[in-house]
């Protein structure tokens, strides 16, 4: 496991813009930062392997708390990083109802604000943050409950749970002949 | 045609307008954009309010309200002030969510028409403002959709990167290959690479809903 995963807004990111050209070249935008908002000086990632196998996993992992599928914007920061600027990761299982994908979830943890923005500055000249469009996101949520990979009763808001089970119930109507 | 008093969005008698044929461009019309591009569509104002307008488009210059019900006008100040406190996250319902879907619901394309008279004036800040988009490709409310689709085409152009992305993703939402005009256009104009290959993507749904 060598990327980690943060689930961020995309535009937060980017800097080719009319509106940024007051901002260095490598710096990040400060609201930035907001991505990076810690807890008790604790970062929560997902870890994902370097050919992204479990990248999707992962996603509909961190989809099946909110209240509806959409977008996720996302960066992926190598490992090796964390080990440059010196921050601390322990693994500690998420707590999402797609259990096969909680044990990719870990903290980052006793992080100093230097080591925040530092991580942040990173993030800024590495990797392009990605997207994964709504409707694709909607794709693999779908497929996960109707695989039995992920269970309907098991999502903690209700929204979600009638939503993707009307979706299914759409998807099993046999077709018209 | 010259429209009637009801018909002029409680004009008072301050204006009128000769309307169209087509229920959009009227609507664009009572909202006070004026549309000089059209042989069929005028508006003259008379009252407090200037609008200008420019050729073959849309314009909506104004920094006051038109004649909105005050209850809108207070519910939305409301919900747009208390939005500035919010986080909002994706794929958790914000109370801007909550507090939108109720407006449209409740004063349909009046509603839509004042949010985009706002965030055109700049008088909603960005990250509300890209929230209210996205939500304005979620929202089902069938007789607001052409106005919402017109909202979130004319936000393809903005000058904030971030205003232009989230109606991007609204448009995705509302998933109409109507837009796929206005989106091709945004695509030929976009100067940020990101973006622009989100938009691309965009188009790509859309022109498979399409088919």
């Amino acid at each position: 496991m060598t990327l980690i995963l943060r689930k961020v807004k995309k535009p937060r990111w980017l800097k080719d813009d009319d509106n940024l050209r007051w901002l260095a070249k490598e710096e990040p935008q400060a609201d930035a930062l907001r991505d990076l908002e810690t807890s008790e000086n604790k970062l929560s990632v997902w870890l994902v392997a370097d050919d992204e196998t479990n990248l999707h996993d992962v996603v509909i992992a961190l989809i099946s708390t909110g209240d509806l599928v959409s977008k996720f914007d996302y960066v992926l920061v190598e490992y090796k990083v964390l080990e440059k600027i010196g921050i601390k990761i322990e693994h500690v299982e998420g707590q999402t109802p797609y259990k096969q994908a909680n044990k990719w979830h870990a903290n980052l943890y006793e992080l100093s604000a230097a080591q925040l923005f530092q991580l942040a500055r990173e993030v800024q000249s590495g990797r392009t943050p990605e997207r994964i469009q709504e409707l694709v996101a909607k794709q693999m949520f779908v497929s996960a409950v109707k695989d039995g990979r992920l269970k309907a009763d098991e999502l903690p808001k209700p929204n979600l749970q009638t939503w993707v089970i009307a979706e299914i119930e759409n998807l099993n109507k046999a077709p018209l002949s | 045609m010259i429209a009637t008093h009801d018909e002029a969005i409680q004009n008072n008698d301050r204006g009128f307008f000769l309307t169209s044929d087509d229920p959009l461009t009227n609507a664009k019309a009572k909202a006070g954009f004026i549309a000089t591009g059209t042989a069929t569509t005028a508006f003259v104002f008379v009252g407090p309010v200037t609008f200008i307008s420019n050729v073959y488009g849309w314009s909506l210059n104004s920094t006051e309200s038109t004649d909105i019900p005050p209850e809108l006008n207070n519910l939305l100040n409301k919900i747009l002030t208390d939005a500035r406190e919010e986080n909002f996250e994706d794929g958790n319902m914000s109370q801007l969510a909550k507090g939108l879907i109720y407006l449209v619901e409740a004063y349909g394309e009046v509603a839509v028409q004042e949010l985009a008279r706002r965030i055109v004036a700049k008088q909603i800040d960005a990250e509300v403002a890209s929230e209210v988009l996205q939500w304005m490709g979620r929202i089902n409310h069938q007789a607001s959709r052409g106005m919402r689709l017109w909202l979130l085409e004319r936000n393809l152009l903005s000058n904030s990167l971030y205003i232009r992305d989230s109606a991007g993703l609204g448009i995705a939402s509302l998933n109409d290959p109507a837009a796929i005009p206005s989106l091709r256009s945004a695509i030929a104009q976009e100067k940020n690479c990101a973006l622009r290959e989100d938009l691309e993507q965009v188009l790509r749904q859309l022109e498979g809903t399409r088919q």
